[in-house]
């Protein structure tokens, strides 16, 4: 059950106007399958797109466009056959737990420990864009101390959950945070935390957390 | 005058039948004055003429109607005058290749439609990619024929999305609109409101959340 107060609305417009990166996009993808009211309101936004193009003034056509589809047509063939896909290749998860669909067709590498109680798995997306995602594993009952971040930063929660600030977060939800959030995150006593998380820019995960764990070094 | 060369550039010589060729003529004629309006029904009922039988009359009324509006989608989120040609093309081709996996009860056509231009446009921008949009829940889809009924709600929703838009501040309709056809949507916010990228972020959630109580309002 996603709680409709973490649904990041501009994120799911911009992944229905196909604005989002691919990091972002795998990101919005995991959390639609996991959230049927923002399923709804993404094909909301996707209606309002058909609808917007409906109303865009006709461009001027080359006279000679439907002679070009129709040769195309012809030299149609049967419609191409999907080549069976290979079977993506994941790390070891958690006894009983499932990938959402869109997580399960990446291939995701192995399980690096960053820090004591914080593993990452970098995901390998489609095609290089200007953001990365990771699956990130937190241990229960840790906190991760108040830090900020030099980017747009989105964390799904897979499994699991944590508090920040005065908001709870489980299986399903989105935290959105940006370079002017600083925050504490205390992830919920139990089972580990699973996250997904796109983030802005090429850095590291481990380099990542090890800006956050100097933090924590500091106060 | 303009009119008879225009027909004679299209008018290219092949071993096509007769009929063929009418039907050709028929819709560059069409073409040449992109009609109006066509009603969502009416290009549902297109799209499973070209499922069915593969029609290709049906087809060259939906691509009268479509290419240029895809053609124009494609200049507005950037695209040269010679790529969005080409862009709309192949749009419009997957139109008539996906025809059969079209389900009027999950989306109106002209959803369905910019759902596949705004697909092309991001494989062109990655490079080639073999996944097709966000796969719906299979479960989701319910496999029996869409009703009339279905339909008419798919149609009433159309109108409400548009009443939903119009309900908007017009500051707020635009920033939307923006999302939409913009290549860099926020700067261009930025620049239309004079306010800073990092204030832009917040005027969109805004007007995203406002668009939305509109959306949740009309119970569609």
């Amino acid at each position: 059950m996603t709680n409709p107060g973490h649904a990041p609305e501009d994120l799911i417009l911009r992944h229905a106007t196909g604005a989002l990166d691919p990091a972002f996009s795998l990101l919005i993808e995991t959390h639609l399958a996991m959230s049927p009211a923002s399923r709804r309101l993404h094909a909301h936004f996707e209606a309002l797109g058909g609808a917007l193009l409906e109303e865009l003034a006709p461009a001027d056509v080359d006279p000679a466009a439907w002679n070009r589809a129709l040769r195309a047509l012809d030299t149609d063939g049967e419609p191409a056959v999907d080549l069976p896909k290979r079977k993506a290749t994941h790390p070891k998860l958690p006894e009983g737990f499932a990938l959402p669909a869109p997580l399960a067709s990446v291939d995701i590498h192995h399980w690096r420990w960053i820090a004591p109680g914080v593993r990452s798995a970098s995901i390998a997306l489609p095609e290089h864009g200007a953001s990365r995602a990771f699956l990130l594993e937190i241990a229960p009952g840790m906190t991760v101390p108040r830090h900020g971040h030099v980017g747009d930063e989105a964390t799904c929660v897979l499994r699991g959950g944590f508090r920040d600030r005065d908001a709870h977060f489980g299986p399903g939800d989105v935290a959105q945070v940006d370079e002017e959030v600083e925050h504490d995150i205390m992830i919920d006593a139990g089972d580990p935390c699973l996250c997904l998380i796109a983030m802005e820019g090429r850095t590291r995960p481990s380099s990542w957390f090890g800006r956050l764990y100097q933090k924590f070094r500091d106060i | 005058m303009i009119g008879a060369v225009a027909t004679q550039t299209v008018e290219i010589p092949d071993r096509r039948a007769v009929a063929e060729s009418r039907l050709r003529e028929a819709s560059t004629m069409t073409l040449r004055t992109a009609p109006a309006a066509l009603s969502s029904a009416e290009a549902t009922s297109l799209i499973r003429r070209i499922a069915e039988t593969q029609d290709r009359g049906a087809f060259a009324a939906l691509f009268a109607y479509y290419f240029p509006r895809v053609k124009a989608y494609m200049l507005r989120v950037g695209a040269s005058p010679a790529g969005a040609e080409e862009f709309a093309q192949e749009a419009l081709l997957r139109v008539w290749r996906k025809a059969d996996s079209f389900d009027p009860r999950a989306a109106a056509a002209s959803t369905w439609i910019f759902v596949i231009a705004r697909n092309l446009r991001i494989d062109r921008l990655r490079g080639e990619r073999n996944i097709d949009g966000f796969e719906r829940d299979p479960s989701e889809e319910p496999d029996a024929p869409p009703s009339g009924e279905a339909i008419a709600i798919m149609n009433e929703r159309r109108s409400r999305l548009h009443a939903a838009l119009a309900a908007l501040p017009a500051e707020q309709a635009h920033i939307i609109e923006l999302f939409y056809f913009e290549e860099h949507p926020q700067s261009e916010i930025a620049r239309m409101l004079g306010v800073p990228l990092g204030t832009v972020k917040s005027r969109v959630r805004l007007a995203v959340q406002r668009l939305r109580a509109e959306l949740e309002d009309l119970g569609s």
